[in-house]
């Protein structure tokens, strides 16, 4: 028992650093230009003097297009003419950070900073000495005059440059009204002083009711006509300026990214990459775009003519008659163009172009070699195309050919597309030490686990053929998409594999116990079809959080609560008299319940008028935060109690301890699950208690057997309360819970125990059925031997190998079209599953309750 | 109970149960003996061969309408090949034995008790995950091709009593082809299920086709090996 101790506390840390280095060359920092563009002498003359960006988060084509939606005004903007819409396409990861950076400086994103965008403390994202659209208004002669409201990760990227500014947490996603009044309240006084050349208007409401409520959320109209409203309040103010002291404004309104049909994002589907675009000002009639609005809503979110979001950097730039930042890949959209003659839409590109061969340069050293047959490398591949084309614009005869503006748009398409493409540099090196030490642990830590654990011929080898399966999938990106497949077909497959040992000695208890599980398992997999295949298709959820099902809904949520009330009351407060402890488990499970009544108010959801009228009616956040805190209390209480009642108690039961603990540890997962995965932990339970009993059929069941099943149900149950490979399935709703300001500590551990309840609820459940075992079969060996020879062996030798798989697949992988898409979410996951749930749940907590229920 | 551990010799010399217990089942295992078993050995790889390349264009309607074939097929197998009729069931409860039956009957019982259990082999389809309020038809009629491929054989050969299925699921009945052809017919059907999810957009990707594929490749196989294993202990 020590021995194994020993190793893996040898192993786990040594594993981590072997991640560490294999993480480091994985995700370098894209390298960027520092520095800024050279101040053209030349350039087409501005038709802007200021512009008003008006960012609302998570605005989705179809928000502002689609005759479904409520922005009559911005509608009428386009149709009649005033203003040019389009689909602008955000590239992945589809979250605000990365984003922001590709709206400024033109540049495709860094998967890091899709990590960096949750570590909200982090600075390393700031874009000092990058160039950027804003930067380029600060350098003018005259320094432009920079004010920015809204979401505060404006003033991480961009410290010091805001003349004036309001920062927004972004992270409180059950706030949607202050956190848009903060930038509204702003805008009377702004648009009265109107000193400023560039104002940054970064709106969150809509994503934060998507979080809570997704696209067809109650809210989403009327804060949707919120929005259109502050159009027309700024289109009216950009019509008054051009009349009043002759300045043209620029409004321009997009989304930063989209979000999908359950109101996420980070991922690459078409919901979450279609974000609106709109150019409005009074001077675009003249252009004469004759385009009708709304237009009917379509599947694939594309409206009018789609352009890549980095077009917007360009199209700025040149409107307000600024250089292009140095490190943009956007390409100036076409329709802007008719503001200038054909000489200045030459010059316009010609800049355009010149700056993008600037990076072309810098990543290709192909690009440098003198051209001989221009012809011959047309026909060439792509970097050969876009050295002809290039060569053809540098002839001096250029501006008389055909058509130099299309010549021009070819090269620049092109160009963009190659260098959207290119891969970041890895640092190979450090990437194959990572994944030779973590090869090594974890072949040493596979072999421990089928030869020195306990015997058990039948559970070793499904386990050793399922873990290289499991290895293998990975490698497949739609097999990673669709990972909940897999462990739903092998649990379903392991619970045969238990039916059948359980038929040859003839228990049928335990086949029945078997079939149960298996029906339990059916429904389970049908909670929330999550993955990309069939995501957002039918499901329980999308029944039970539907209008006609709220009294259901409510019924199980209310049901769940008397199991753990019971549960408190059998389990924790046995020993004292009857009054106080019904009092005492009534306390902490009606606050709960007061709780989450109120968020599911708080989030506008259909809850039963019944249980509403017998709710104290003010919410608000502070109150939401005062209940959560409550809760969160009376679970440390009842904790303390617990552990004070099995210290003093006489009778010497060696369950006491662990098992009140798991119950009211159940009472904190529920704390931190949303409204419609509540009734989830009823079939948790269900399981729960029929693995318990068949942890009590010894000839059945084996320690072994105990942990290849809390392994698989972690996974089952991790994929069934609708998480998945994909960033956009990350649920922050439950991370705030009880606390008032940002912090990275508390709000990392909320986050991480509301995606992970069940896996964690898994590894309780199981550890106690161990001990169950134990008792059952007379075993010699100590349940702290069982945990950590058996237990800790196994569960630590999967994780093991599904690390070393992932940063396999990571490594040969790493030109694969999906690598940032598929493939470094898995990793992200895997680095969480590995570290979060395997090292601090499975090894840490796990040893922690065994040795404490020994001690006491 | 004694664990019954049948030889292959036993089977060989049967004599008359006297009870349901002591010699609960009593195989026919008179394979390959002559040529009608090599042909219905070939018969299912063009059965599927032909169901998969028709079944993406309209499953439902290929599954119904090829039924009626696979049972013929499946019955004109278990006639030729179960020679020496025995007693098919010991009919539920304490009813006296029924007299023993020639193998037509046995086979007509068998291929009615395998097409009533469809309903219960639809119920373990969706407990392994089918799709429960779409595509119930296609379903079904899985389930109704199962019942002919897996079940339909063995109701002929094994006598229906609890010891005899118990040794059936616990893997540790004697071996015939109709045994490990049901088997076949499960596993197959168990990873005819892989290829579902995978993004490779082809047409064949629809529920249930490579089930149906899954379960017909493994039923041959299975046939296959339990002719070659039950030949081999016959020749011990």
């Amino acid at each position: 028992m020590i021995p194994h101790a020993l190793i893996i506390a040898f192993l786990l840390p040594l594993e981590s650093v072997g991640l560490l280095f294999f993480a480091r060359g994985f995700f370098p920092y894209k390298p960027v230009f520092h520095g800024y563009a050279p101040i053209e002498s030349d350039t087409p003359p501005a038709v802007f003097d200021k512009v008003i960006f008006m960012v609302v988060d998570a605005l989705r084509s179809d928000f502002v297009f689609s005759n479904e939606s409520s922005m009559r005004f911005t509608q009428s903007l386009i149709s009649s003419g005033n203003a040019l819409p389009f689909t602008a396409r955000a590239a992945p990861p589809t979250v605000t950070l990365p984003r922001i950076k590709g709206v400024t400086t033109g540049s495709v994103s860094n998967f890091l900073d899709a990590v960096l965008n949750i570590a909200e403390s982090d600075s390393s994202s700031s874009l000092v000495g990058q160039d950027s659209w804003l930067i380029e208004f600060k350098r003018r002669h005259v320094p432009g005059k920079l004010v920015m409201f809204g979401d505060d990760t404006w003033l991480k990227l961009f410290p010091a440059i805001f003349d004036r500014y309001d920062g927004t947490s972004s992270f409180f996603v059950s706030d949607f009204t202050e956190v848009d009044n903060n930038v509204t309240r702003h805008l009377d006084t702004e648009l009265e002083t109107s000193d400023w050349d560039v104002m940054i208007l970064h709106y969150l409401g809509v994503d934060h009711i998507g979080h809570k409520g997704g696209p067809y959320s109650p809210f989403m109209p009327d804060k949707l006509k919120e929005m259109d409203q502050i159009v027309e309040m700024l289109y009216e103010y950009a019509e008054k300026a051009q009349e009043t002291d002759g300045k043209s404004t620029l409004l321009v309104l997009c989304g930063d990214h989209g979000m999908n049909e359950i109101g996420n994002h980070g991922g690459s589907s078409a919901g979450e990459t279609a974000a609106a675009l709109l150019f409005a000002s009074p001077l675009f009639s003249k252009l004469g775009s004759g385009l009708r609005a709304p237009l009917n809503a379509t599947d694939n979110y594309e409206y009018y003519n789609v352009i890549e979001q980095v077009d917007i950097v360009p199209s700025i730039s040149g409107l307000v008659g600024n250089p292009f930042p140095m490190n943009n890949i956007g390409v100036f959209v076409p329709e802007l163009l008719r503001f200038w003659s054909r000489s200045d839409q030459i010059k316009l590109l010609r800049q355009n172009a010149e700056q993008m061969c600037r990076i072309l340069k810098e990543t290709f050293t192909s690009m440098a070699m003198p051209v001989t047959d221009a012809q011959g490398l047309l026909a060439g591949n792509d970097i050969d195309k876009i050295r002809g084309l290039w060569d053809q614009i540098g002839q001096p005869y250029f501006d008389e050919t055909d058509d130099p503006v299309e010549t021009l748009y070819a090269f620049l398409r092109l160009s963009q597309n190659v260098l959207s493409r290119t891969s970041s540099n890895y640092d190979i090196s450090s990437m194959v030490i990572g994944l030779c030490l973590v090869f090594w642990l974890s072949s040493l830590a596979f072999r421990r686990a089928l030869f020195s654990t306990s015997a058990d011929f039948v559970t070793k080898a499904v386990f050793a053929v399922g873990t290289t399966i499991y290895a293998i999938s990975i490698f497949g990106s739609s097999l990673v998409e669709e990972e909940h497949y897999f462990w739903y077909w092998s649990a379903s497959a392991w619970l045969m594999t238990q039916f059948i040992l359980s038929a040859r000695v003839k228990s049928t208890t335990a086949g029945l116990i078997l079939i149960s599980l298996l029906g339990v398992l059916s429904i389970l997999r049908h909670y929330h079809h999550t993955g990309q295949k069939y995501a957002g298709s039918y499901d329980i959820a999308q029944f039970l959080s539907s209008d006609i099902a709220a009294g259901l809904l409510w019924v199980l949520i209310l049901l769940e609560h008397l199991i753990i009330f019971k549960n408190l009351h059998f389990y924790v407060f046995a020993d004292v008299s009857p009054l106080i402890a019904f009092v005492c488990s009534f306390t902490p499970v009606i606050s709960l319940f007061s709780f989450k009544m109120s968020m599911a108010l708080e989030a506008g959801e259909k809850v039963p008028p019944v249980l509403a009228a017998i709710t104290p009616t003010s919410t608000g956040a502070d109150q939401l935060l005062n209940r959560a805190k409550t809760s969160f209390l009376s679970i440390v209480i009842c904790m303390v109690f617990h552990t004070l009642s099995t210290v003093w108690s006489t009778k010497r039961d060696q369950f006491k301890f662990i098992r009140g603990a798991f119950h009211i540890a159940v009472l904190f997962l529920v704390v931190q699950t949303s409204s419609v995965n509540i009734p989830i932990f009823l079939l948790y339970e269900a399981i729960r208690s029929l693995s318990w009993r068949l942890a009590a059929d010894y000839r059945v069941t084996t320690p072994l057997a105990v942990v290849l099943s809390t392994l698989i149900w972690q996974r089952v149950s991790f994929f069934a309360a609708g998480n998945s490979n994909s960033l956009a399935t990350v649920d922050l709703s439950n991370a705030y819970n009880g606390v008032s300001g940002y912090s990275v500590i508390p709000v990392g551990i909320l986050a991480f125990v509301s995606n992970f309840a069940g896996p964690i609820f898994f590894t309780l459940s199981g550890t106690l059925q161990l001990s169950i075992w134990k008792t059952s079969s007379k075993s010699t060996r100590s349940v702290e031997d069982i945990f950590i020879v058996d237990f800790l062996s196994l569960i630590h030798a999967f994780h093991a190998v599904s690390l070393l798989a992932v940063m396999g697949a990571c490594m040969v992988l790493r030109s694969h079209l999906f690598i940032w898409t598929v493939f470094s979410p898995k990793l992200l996951y895997t680095v969480g599953w590995f570290l979060l749930q395997q090292g601090a749940v499975d090894t840490i907590i796990g040893l922690f309750i065994v040795v404490v229920s020994d001690l006491l | 109970m004694a664990r019954i551990k049948s030889t292959p010799r036993q089977i060989a010399t049967p004599s008359a149960p006297t009870s349901a217990t002591a010699v609960p089942y009593k195989p026919n295992t008179h394979f390959p003996e002559n040529v009608i078993t090599s042909s219905a050995l070939l018969a299912f790889p063009i059965v599927t061969v032909i169901l998969s390349s028709l079944l993406p264009s309209d499953p439902v309607k290929i599954l119904g309408y090829s039924l009626p074939a696979v049972a013929l097929i499946q019955a004109v197998n278990i006639l030729f090949t179960n020679p020496a009729p025995e007693p098919v069931a010991k009919s539920s409860g304490n009813k006296k034995k029924k007299q023993a039956k020639n193998t037509m009957s046995t086979t007509i019982l068998g291929l009615v008790l395998s097409m009533l259990l469809t309903p219960f082999i639809h119920l373990i389809y969706v407990l392994f995950g089918a799709p429960v309020t779409v595509s119930i038809p296609a379903t079904f009629l899985l389930s109704a091709h199962t019942a002919l491929l897996a079940l339909f054989p063995i109701l002929c050969t094994y006598p229906l009593d609890g010891v005899t299925w118990t040794n059936l699921v616990a893997l540790k009945a004697p071996v015939t082809p109709a045994y490990t052809a049901a088997l076949g017919t499960i596993a197959g059907a168990w990873l005819g299920a892989v290829p579902i999810p995978l993004d490779w957009d082809r047409e064949w990707q629809i529920w249930p086709v490579t089930v149906v594929f899954g379960a017909y490749v493994g039923n041959a196989l299975g046939r296959l090996v339990g002719a070659v294993l039950s030949g081999k202990e016959k020749m011990l």
